[in-house]
């Protein structure tokens, strides 16, 4: 949260172009761990909420936040066991380039500290996102855009976490030069 | 518009080609259920817990464990009845390891206190873990016993987020102690990642029963999350709300987190259960 607004103080006095966005990310997450047995693959469904906001510093190029939080079920039955799922509160900086008006691209790196469900079991983990996105509607005060998110999760506890998503996110400008 | 329907039909099709096969595997489901009174004449005398083993006996018996509750076990016959479970159990086999009794932590490591006939013949909960070991499956530990919180402290990349000490449910430490594990450039990985445990309370806590439910208060309300009917001391599966997600398998979190919210509900005497971490969670129940 601090950061955060440290870097909304800091791009407002550089002058920078900002959105505020709101966005929904359903999406599959893949775990891949050869120590589990008797399956090492599993597969959860999840979402992701995010609030976040965008500066556009220098022509195309952005610099962004997120606040998100997430929630991962637990997988159905392998066996005789489930993986865990887990709800996180996460921070994420990334930066991003738009190269039409149309399409962009951002990489964000979060930082999830998450509990496994039903559990009061925490665990801190990184997970590095690169997201596609598509301008679907535009007008003076909201862009609606479609987000595709691919994102590799960096965890202690299992080996290979990716997962992909599909997201809807409503960005709102205030002011500064249009990007 | 038109241009970005054929990349969200892409997408939708990676995420439906995610949903794996899965296979089937016969588990067998065993219970190792301990209660100590320690006799009528002692001043450790527990008025309780022989009811904690029979009634928990009776449950997972209607939920299909095979397995004995032996009544004032000596330390020598419950690592005997552990090395002897040892030769039977399957690798996709669940082991329920229950105790009601007394425990005590000093200097940090926690033991449950079998019967013992002048003396005292305990076992800490890394004995307990090492002779889990040799079993094969997953091995669930219940302790309804004081200071057993001790059972689940080591969990490897991640941290409890209760504190020990009838602290609130809230501890920042483990903020800092869940960062300082993820870059840890040790392998903090679980010693033991097949045995599970759930304790009544925290390393540093006592646990209590109560003559008026008969039962630890931990048990008691553990069995009525399963359903567990104290009047006529028999299970209706229909009354069970262990199974949050209502899919009839009931893991071992869900239970721990039910029964976590049942006792809260009910009892004002502040100590906190506590569950051992890690990505797997045993399916202790199948209806």
């Amino acid at each position: 949260m601090i950061f955060s607004l440290s870097f909304l103080m800091v791009t407002t006095l550089l002058g920078a172009a900002i959105t505020y966005d709101i966005s929904i990310r359903p999406k599959t997450y893949l775990s891949l761990d050869q120590d589990l047995e008797p399956q090492y693959v599993s597969n959860q469904v999840g979402i992701q909420i995010s609030a976040g906001l965008s500066a556009y510093i220098i022509d195309d190029f952005l610099f962004r936040t997120e606040l998100s939080y997430s929630h991962i079920p637990s997988t159905e039955m392998y066996g005789f066991y489930e993986i865990r799922g887990f709800d996180s509160l996460s921070l994420g900086l990334g930066t991003g380039v738009t190269f039409c008006d149309y399409f962009g691209v951002y990489s964000i790196l979060y930082a999830h500290y998450s509990t496994y469900n039903d559990t009061s079991v925490r665990f801190a983990h990184l997970e590095l996102s690169a997201i596609p996105y598509f301008l679907l509607i535009e007008s003076e005060s909201l862009d609606i855009l479609l987000d595709l998110p691919i994102t590799y999760d960096i965890r202690r506890d299992l080996d290979h976490n990716i997962s992909i998503g599909v997201g809807i996110r409503l960005s709102f400008p205030s002011g500064g030069v249009d990007p | 518009m038109k241009r970005l329907i054929p990349l969200l039909i892409l997408s939708l099709a990676v995420l439906s080609s995610c949903f794996l096969v899965q296979d089937d595997y016969t588990v067998n489901r065993h219970a190792l259920i301990y209660s100590v009174d320690y006799g009528n004449d002692n001043e450790n005398t527990l008025d309780n817990t022989v009811y904690d083993g029979i009634d928990m006996e009776n449950a997972f018996t209607e939920l299909g464990y095979v397995g004995t509750h032996r009544q004032n076990p000596t330390n020598t016959d419950i690592l005997d009845d552990i090395a002897a479970h040892a030769l039977i159990a399957g690798e996709t086999d669940i082991t329920l390891f229950y105790f009601s009794g007394h425990g005590y932590e000093d200097e940090g490591i926690s033991y449950l206190v079998p019967y013992y006939d002048g003396g005292y013949d305990v076992i800490s909960s890394q004995e307990l873990y090492e002779a889990l070991d040799a079993v094969d499956g997953q091995k669930i530990i219940i302790l309804d016993i004081c200071n057993s919180g001790g059972f689940v402290s080591s969990s490897g990349y991640d941290v409890d987020g209760l504190p020990e000490d009838y602290g609130t449910t809230l501890s920042p430490s483990a903020f800092f102690e869940s960062w300082t594990r993820f870059f840890s450039q040790e392998d903090i990985a679980l010693e033991f990642p097949d045995i599970h445990a759930i304790s009544a309370a925290g390393r540093d806590e006592l646990s209590y029963e109560h003559d008026t439910i008969q039962n630890g208060y931990y048990t008691y309300y553990l069995l009525e999350t399963l359903g567990y009917d104290h009047e006529t001391n028999t299970l209706d599966i229909t009354e069970m709300f262990a199974d949050s997600d209502g899919d009839g398998d009931v893991s071992i979190s869900e239970l721990y987190g039910n029964t976590f919210d049942h006792f809260s509900d009910h009892v004002t005497l502040p100590y906190y259960s506590h569950i051992s971490g890690g990505p797997i969670d045993p399916i202790l129940i199948q209806y």
